[in-house]
């Protein structure tokens, strides 16, 4: 039995290819998805009441142009679908 | 011959079909991911799981599959570490609110089912890649320059996808703010002969991962010196792709300390035999280097291999770490095959 198992797994160590062990998370959220998400975090109001910028560019932030939203030294900004400042996004919080 | 024929038929039966596509889909989970995606978009009206799910199996199929690839020029898994997961932040088992999202750090893309599917993959590869390429070396380079690697890479891997709307995208849309940076446009420009030539991948970011090996956790002064020197590195490799002439050239300093060997003229080959290559070997060792390429082309190939063979066995202090063939673009613009050792000089 033992070498039975042990032929079962050097088969398969050869059929297998070897696999990354790390994942690195993109976290998403869907377009229909996003009300809930800010109803969670408490910002449905805000968004509604037109109080949300866009952390780059300050533009409003719509249901619709919403692009992203991100925790930043212990508050919650938002980026708007202008890639501009999506990058601008990805590079602050890449070098914290 | 109609033996044979009906005797391979034979064994063509459906559960042999069925093992052999088991053994093709976990051999390659990526590219079954891929078309599962695909099935999933036909019936993705269905509901909005259907949406993700084809979504989320695209984005990581592809990017899994591309940095597979990447990973593969060098034979290490260290340039594109981890595998892409998309994490749909509301399907978590703990419900996210104001205080945990704060106190996490989050960055949370909004992915649209119903727009350009290619916009969904530029926004997951540009973040996978800035975060994920070469994370443990990658604070030893000077900003600029990591950034047109970043930008590289990302180009790079949307031309694996083969999807003109999305390199179109990134071409026009993504690309032009940063090169707006007279620094990153120019480092930007000098990545293009470097990946041609074939050194992006195996000495550009080679160097970068053992940098990051070997600089510890906390040296300022040294992680100063390597951002510095990282600068430099990209002009002396900038300048070895683009110059005319054949010839060694070793770039040492404190922190990169490398020596690079072409072996390209034929006449050379022909009149001197292996003599020059081996002792220029032994030249960049006295030098200081401490890890040398030899790269070859075309028909210089098998010549390199023979070097390459000589030097394992009569140099007691160099071990070859890798060998590779490669596929690069000449200067004058056409695709050949390539080929690279490196070798590691012990102390």
């Amino acid at each position: 039995m033992d070498f039975l198992k042990s032929v079962i797994v050097w088969i398969l160590k050869r059929i297998l290819p070897p696999q990354r062990s790390g994942k690195q998370i993109i976290e998403a959220v869907h377009e229909d998805d996003i009300e809930n998400l800010l109803q969670e975090l408490g910002l449905l109001e805000s968004l509604k009441n037109g109080d949300l910028r866009c952390e780059s560019c300050k533009c409003l932030i719509t249901k619709e142009n919403i692009q992203s939203i991100f925790s930043y030294q212990g508050r919650i900004g938002f980026c708007c679908e202008n890639i501009v400042c999506y990058e601008k996004l990805i590079e602050k919080t890449e070098s914290e | 011959m109609s033996m044979d024929l009906g005797g391979i038929i034979g064994y063509i039966s459906p559960p042999t079909i069925a093992v052999l596509f088991f053994v093709w889909i976990i051999r390659n989970p990526e590219k079954f991911l891929i078309w599962v995606s695909t099935l999933q978009r036909v019936y993705a009206w269905a509901s909005k799981e259907n949406q993700k799910k084809a979504i989320s199996n695209e984005i990581e199929g592809k990017l899994n599959l591309y940095s597979k690839k990447v990973n593969s020029e060098l034979g290490i898994d260290e340039i594109l570490p981890y595998r892409a997961k998309i994490n749909w932040i509301d399907d978590r088992e703990t419900k996210i609110n104001r205080e945990s999202f704060v106190k996490g750090e989050h960055v949370v893309i909004k992915m649209s089912y119903h727009q350009s599917r290619e916009m969904n993959l530029v926004l997951g590869a540009l973040d996978y890649i800035f975060k994920g390429l070469v994370p443990r070396g990658r604070m030893y380079v000077n900003n600029k320059v990591m950034k047109s690697i970043d930008l590289k890479m990302t180009h790079r891997i949307l031309n694996m996808s083969g999807s003109y709307s999305g390199i179109e995208y990134f071409l026009d849309d993504v690309l032009p703010p940063w090169l707006e940076d007279p620094e990153i446009e120019s480092f930007y420009q000098k990545m293009q002969p470097i990946e041609e030539r074939g050194f992006f991948v195996s000495v550009l970011l080679n160097e970068i991962i053992i940098l990051g090996k070997l600089i510890p956790l906390g040296d300022e002064i040294r992680r100063k010196r390597a951002i510095a020197e990282s600068k430099d590195f990209v002009l002396f490799l900038h300048d070895l792709v683009t110059r005319k002439k054949e010839g060694e050239l070793c770039y040492v300093r404190k922190e990169i300390k490398v020596g690079i060997i072409l072996i390209a003229r034929q006449e050379k080959r022909l009149l001197f035999g292996k003599g020059p290559y081996l002792r220029r070997f032994e030249r960049n060792i006295e030098e200081g280097c401490e890890r040398i390429y030899i790269f070859a082309a075309g028909r210089n190939i098998p010549f390199a291999k023979e070097i390459v063979q000589d030097l394992e066995k009569s140099k007691e202090k160099a071990e070859k770490i890798t060998e590779r063939d490669t596929k690069f673009t000449t200067q004058a613009g056409g695709p050949a095959r390539g080929y690279f050792s490196l070798f590691q000089i012990q102390p």
